[in-house]
């Protein structure tokens, strides 16, 4: 299910800085975990995902650097369409870490989050028990 | 190191990890439609050269981890969203990652665009509201100043005879000169008396006119050519009294208050001059009768120049009861058994029905006129209240011809900051309200606020001057009004007191030791003097013919000097002209009776 395009204003910023909570990541990483973990309810496209990393790091809470990817493999012009016969090649990557502003950050919204799914529980607008993966 | 320092310089290394974005983001290596998504992305977000390069290597690193999932670029294409609204939203997102003094530089950049855009279109609807604003005429000062003319029937009226009479002098000027400068001590009487006799038919005239109830001036913007030609051939000067500037045409339907002509002015006063000459003939061959009709005539032109009510018209009322009071003082001084107590009593009573100092200075033409300049500026919406209009401005500038260039294009800037016409109105208004309460506060008593102060209040700056341009424009001195007021009423009070002593005298056979014994069986209270409030001293001491008596006031100096009169026709002048700052030559009271009279050169000299 994909969630309104206001919850997701609020809720979009919450999951990366939680992401990022736990490890430093880039972009594509960060859409596929948030689309892997919340089973596609708070999917985003790179359109949204990249202007919001670049708000955080605006504000301070995260904060970007150049890596080299050691994992990474640039496609051969000759199979662009089959990227698993790709030659591996060293490149860059965007990665992204949580500043102490941004912890501070994250705990405050968490709270909020919580006290909210309280109140939408106790309202009867949210009757099923926070998933594993969220809650922690 | 504390956590901001350290997140401080986690800042820096990124910063210098952007700037140093590596080239080998891989653009080029990726399928052209994802080429042409990053191209489009990075151009229309308008971002900084290494902005753009790290924009560009982060969404190509992105592109590439898709693709080295095994993602298709047709998928990923469609997972990306819009470019455009992406372009948009990085954009933003960027110029909040800029450093502060861009940030301060770009939001007051925008504060200056935005105020440059609201004052171009404040501008643009003040020009329109200019130049689309129409004045409306909602009165006709014609029509408000002939009322009184109006009202009186045509036997009535006594201008058309004053006309008649003053075209029928024949006379040079020379002749008019002799006559209208003539003192009751002159020696040329002999001469005076053929000229008065030659006028003797215009003199009979003015008093037919000065006996009929009213001036029945009717006002024009047309010039009276005879009057003209007349005026010019006995006083050697054109002389028709208007404030409109000679480039300003009137308006035939509606003519502007400005383009009125008080023709009647220099005649009607050159006609008192006359009736005074040949009171003074009278007087000095013993006719009462003919010194009675030319005493009461002369009151009766003062009364009659008031209408038109303006306040030229007031001074010229003023001038006429000012001779006219010198003289029948001169007359008691030198023949006072001439006239019965009947026409003393008669004269006193005229005297004394010319009012209060509020009757003598009149401020309702100027208001009238100040009124007719607003309908004919400003716009009106019914409420009292307009704004400056394109043809106000083509009015005002006509008008207000004091050398300074007002282009319609400098006028209508200068109408932003001009005040409403209700602001003007009032400012006005309270101008002439302060002018006309001050009028009828005795001159020893000072004035805390005159009109002058209060008009000064509102064109102190240049920005107050322009703000109340019309009222700095149009407003007149009005301080002087206060003293010319009280000048003439101190004077006819005088005069009404000399009266009641001679009848004193009359009654008892000697003039009173005491001033206040005539009052209040011949006077209700005496006159003060206007440097102190006291009544006028009064001394009984013997004259040239027997028992008489000096009655002065302090005058300007506020000095009493014993009643020394002045010995200069300038002093005289001096000490009896409160407002004005003249230095006297020797001291001195104004002395009220006898008149001080002076040699023949040193009069002429004045």
């Amino acid at each position: 299910m994909k969630i309104e395009r206001e919850l997701m204003r609020g809720a979009g910023p919450v999951a990366v800085l939680k992401l990022l909570n736990r490890r430093d990541m880039y972009g594509y990483e960060l859409v596929e975990a948030i689309s892997e973990r919340t089973e596609g309810a708070l999917s985003m496209g790179q359109s949204t995902l990249y202007p919001m990393l670049y708000n955080l790091e605006a504000q301070g809470f995260i904060e970007g650097y150049w890596q080299e990817a050691a994992d990474a493999q640039t496609p051969s012009k000759q199979s662009r369409q089959s990227s698993a016969r790709d030659k591996p090649a060293s490149r860059d990557r965007k990665y992204y870490r949580l500043t102490d502003k941004g912890k501070k950050r994250l705990a405050d919204d968490s709270k909020q989050w919580e006290a909210v799914i309280r109140a939408m529980k106790a309202l009867g607008v949210a009757t099923l028990a926070l998933p594993r993966s969220v809650a922690t | 190191m504390s956590r901001q320092d350290s997140a401080a310089d986690s800042k820096i290394a990124a910063n210098q990890a952007l700037a140093t974005t590596p080239e080998s983001a891989g653009v080029a290596q990726l399928p052209a439609p994802l080429r042409a998504v990053i191209a489009t992305v990075c151009k229309r977000a308008r971002l900084w050269k290494h902005e753009r390069a790290d924009v560009e290597a982060e969404l190509a690193a992105h592109f590439h981890d898709g693709l080295a999932q095994g993602t298709v670029p047709e998928k990923l294409l469609a997972d990306f969203g819009d470019p455009k609204a992406a372009a948009k939203l990085i954009r933003r997102g960027k110029i909040r990652n800029r450093p502060l003094w861009w940030q301060v530089q770009h939001r007051l950049g925008q504060a200056i665009a935005c105020l440059l855009v609201l004052v171009i279109v404040l501008a643009a609807i003040h020009t329109i509201r200019f130049y689309t604003g129409r004045p409306t005429l909602a009165f006709r000062p014609l029509d408000v100043l002939n009322k009184d003319a109006a009202a009186l029937a045509e036997g009535d009226r006594a201008w058309p005879e004053y006309r008649a009479a003053y075209l029928a002098l024949d006379l040079d000027q020379d002749q008019f000169n002799a006559l209208t400068e003539l003192e009751p001590d002159a020696s040329n009487l002999a001469e005076v008396r053929q000229l008065l006799d030659r006028a003797a038919a215009s003199i009979a005239r003015i008093r037919s006119a000065a006996a009929r109830p009213g001036m029945g001036y009717v006002a024009s913007i047309g010039d009276d050519e005879e009057l003209a030609i007349k005026s010019a051939i006995l006083t050697g000067s054109v002389c028709l009294v208007s404030s409109s500037p000679g480039q300003m045409k009137p308006d035939p339907e509606n003519p502007e208050a400005m383009a009125i002509l008080l023709s009647h002015l220099t005649p009607v006063r050159s006609c008192a001059r006359l009736l005074r000459a040949d009171a003074i003939a009278a007087l000095h061959a013993a006719d009462a009768a003919r010194l009675h009709a030319d005493l009461t005539a002369l009151l009766a032109v003062a009364r009659h120049v008031r209408s038109p009510d303006t306040y030229i018209s007031s001074l010229v009322s003023v001038a006429v009861v000012t001779m006219t009071c010198d003289l029948i003082r001169d007359v008691l001084a030198m023949n006072p058994a001439l006239l019965s107590d009947d026409k003393w009593t008669d004269i006193a009573h005229r005297l004394a029905a010319l009012g209060g100092p509020i009757d003598f200075v009149s401020l309702r033409g100027e208001r009238l006129f100040f009124q007719d300049t607003l309908q004919r500026l400003y716009t009106d919406d019914g409420n009292g209240n307009g704004r400056l209009t394109a043809a106000g401005s083509d009015y005002f500038n006509k008008t207000a011809s004091l050398g300074v260039d007002r282009t319609n294009a400098g006028m209508l800037v200068a109408s932003a900051f001009l005040a409403n016409r209700k602001q003007v109105t009032q400012a006005y208004e309270s101008i002439m309200d302060r002018a006309e309460s001050s009028i009828a506060v005795p001159l020893w008593i000072p004035v805390k606020e005159s009109a002058d102060i209060v008009l000064e209040r509102y064109t102190r700056t240049a920005l107050q001057r322009l703000r109340y341009m019309p009222v700095a424009v149009f407003a007149p001195a009005l301080d002087r009004a206060r003293y010319a007021a009280h000048e003439v009423v101190s004077n006819r009070d005088a005069t009404l007191a000399v009266i009641a002593l001679e009848l004193h005298r009359r009654r008892t056979g000697a003039f009173p030791d005491a001033i206040d014994a005539i009052i209040p069986g011949l006077l209700p209270t005496l006159p003060l003097d206007n440097a102190d409030g006291q009544p006028l001293r009064y001394r009984r001491q013997p004259g040239p013919k027997g028992d008489s008596y000096l009655l002065y006031a302090l005058g300007t100096d506020l000095r009493d000097d014993g009643g020394t009169p002045a010995t200069h026709p300038t002093d005289a002048a001096s000490i009896r002209a409160f407002g004005r700052s003249h230095k006297l030559q020797k001291p001195c009271d104004d002395v009220i009776f006898p008149r001080p009279r002076f040699p023949r050169a040193a009069a002429s000299g004045s």
